[in-house]
């Protein structure tokens, strides 16, 4: 792409890109603009012509977890996982959370599959909570497809993630927490344009219109979406803590005490490496 | 969101297209495919490399959005990866849509 068609900033999307491979090309071609989708540049540490991109989009997990809080009957709800990494227990806690914002008895299986794109396991996962009585789930794969029209065809609701699955299942979405890239790339793109500076380290959540939620499904309830309606309300304003005190892991060990409280913004989110309490489940 | 495609190839593959159009130019072959990486068009500022099919309904398709987004207020925009085996969109749309 740099030497056939003169590119001068490459998004390498995916998470096993950064190292080698981007690091790789980036020290090869010093006048091209490398950014890449995730956690993982570091400064003094990655190359200035190389930077990452995230949203927090844990917040739209959270907003997930309020509709589902509302539509599950069974108070079990399921989140079917890559890997955890940093990123995907931010998102199954804060699904967690989200639901128990509703009702504090609220449960989540968590099941991980080890891959990004696994369709077969992504299928028996859903099938298996499905079969233990979870009634609302959402999940952080590469393509939820299968997990949406698997857990669709079960009866059991849906909530989205990465882009909007609605018309997969139009009944049963709920809502979804979806990436907005296009303002990230136009933000870099203009600033190619006019010689700015590219900033190494790029993060924002639904106030910065990184990321956006689904719109709500015809089986989410008045309550459910005044509930939906306030919460985003609040995150909108900027501030807005899905990980407080008093706050434990599902192992018993202090997350945060009372009145501590981890904004959107909080670094320490990122090297997250735990599940709360009321996630059913392991890291390892 | 794995690599599954060795980079060497990656790299000799556009090195061999590179070559076709540095021939084109030359006059010692054409194609319409080769014409389309004149150092005319050489102009786009921006590439993306995906690590799975575009209309995923997931990450993929999430960040295609995005560039879409960019192809349609500043010109042409790359793209890489993405196409799964048996994908009926012709080789030449990979790199310039």
């Amino acid at each position: 792409m740099i030497n056939l068609d003169g590119a001068s900033l490459l998004f390498p999307t995916s998470f096993g890109y950064f190292d080698p491979h981007m690091l790789a090309m980036a020290a090869k071609f010093p006048d091209a603009q490398f950014r890449h989708c995730g956690g993982m540049w570091k400064e003094g540490v990655n190359p200035k012509n190389t930077g990452s991109y995230f949203g927090y989009i844990g917040m739209g997990q959270y907003l997930n977890g309020i509709v589902a809080g509302h539509a599950t009957k069974s108070k079990k709800i399921g989140f079917i996982a890559a890997k955890p990494i940093p990123q995907v227990l931010l998102n199954i806690n804060s699904f967690l959370l989200g639901a128990r914002a509703v009702d504090p008895t609220i449960t989540c299986q968590v099941i991980f599959t080890g891959e990004w794109s696994l369709a077969v396991k992504e299928a028996e996962a859903t099938n298996a909570l499905v079969d233990q009585g979870v009634d609302v789930v959402t999940c952080h794969v590469d393509s939820p497809k299968v997990v949406v029209e698997t857990a669709a065809g079960r009866g059991a609701f849906v909530c989205g993630y990465h882009a909007n699955q609605s018309p997969l299942a139009p009944q049963k979405y709920l809502t979804g927490a979806e990436w907005n890239w296009a303002n990230v790339y136009k933000m870099y793109v203009e600033k190619t344009a006019g010689r700015a500076a590219l900033p190494n380290f790029t993060r924002g959540g639904l106030a910065d219109g990184f990321v956006k939620m689904s719109p709500l499904g015809p089986a989410v309830s008045d309550t459910a979406r005044k509930q939906f309606e306030a919460t985003k309300a609040e995150m909108m304003k900027g501030g807005f803590a899905v990980i407080k005190g008093p706050l434990k892991t599902n192992k018993g060990a202090d997350v945060a005490a009372a009145g501590k409280s981890y904004p959107e913004t909080a670094i320490e989110l990122e090297s997250m490496n735990y599940l709360v309490e009321g996630v059913l489940g392991s890291t390892a | 969101m794995t690599s599954r495609m060795p980079s060497r190839l990656v790299l000799d593959r556009r090195q061999f297209l590179k070559t076709s159009a540095a021939g084109a130019a030359l006059g010692i072959t054409a194609s319409s495919a080769a014409a389309r990486y004149s150092p005319r068009r050489r102009a786009s500022p921006s590439a993306f490399i995906y690590v799975g099919p575009k209309d995923d309904y997931g990450y993929n398709q999430a960040h295609a959005e995005g560039a879409a987004a960019l192809k349609c207020d500043q010109g042409r925009h790359h793209h890489r990866g993405g196409e799964r085996p048996g994908d009926r969109r012709r080789p030449e749309d990979r790199w310039s849509r």
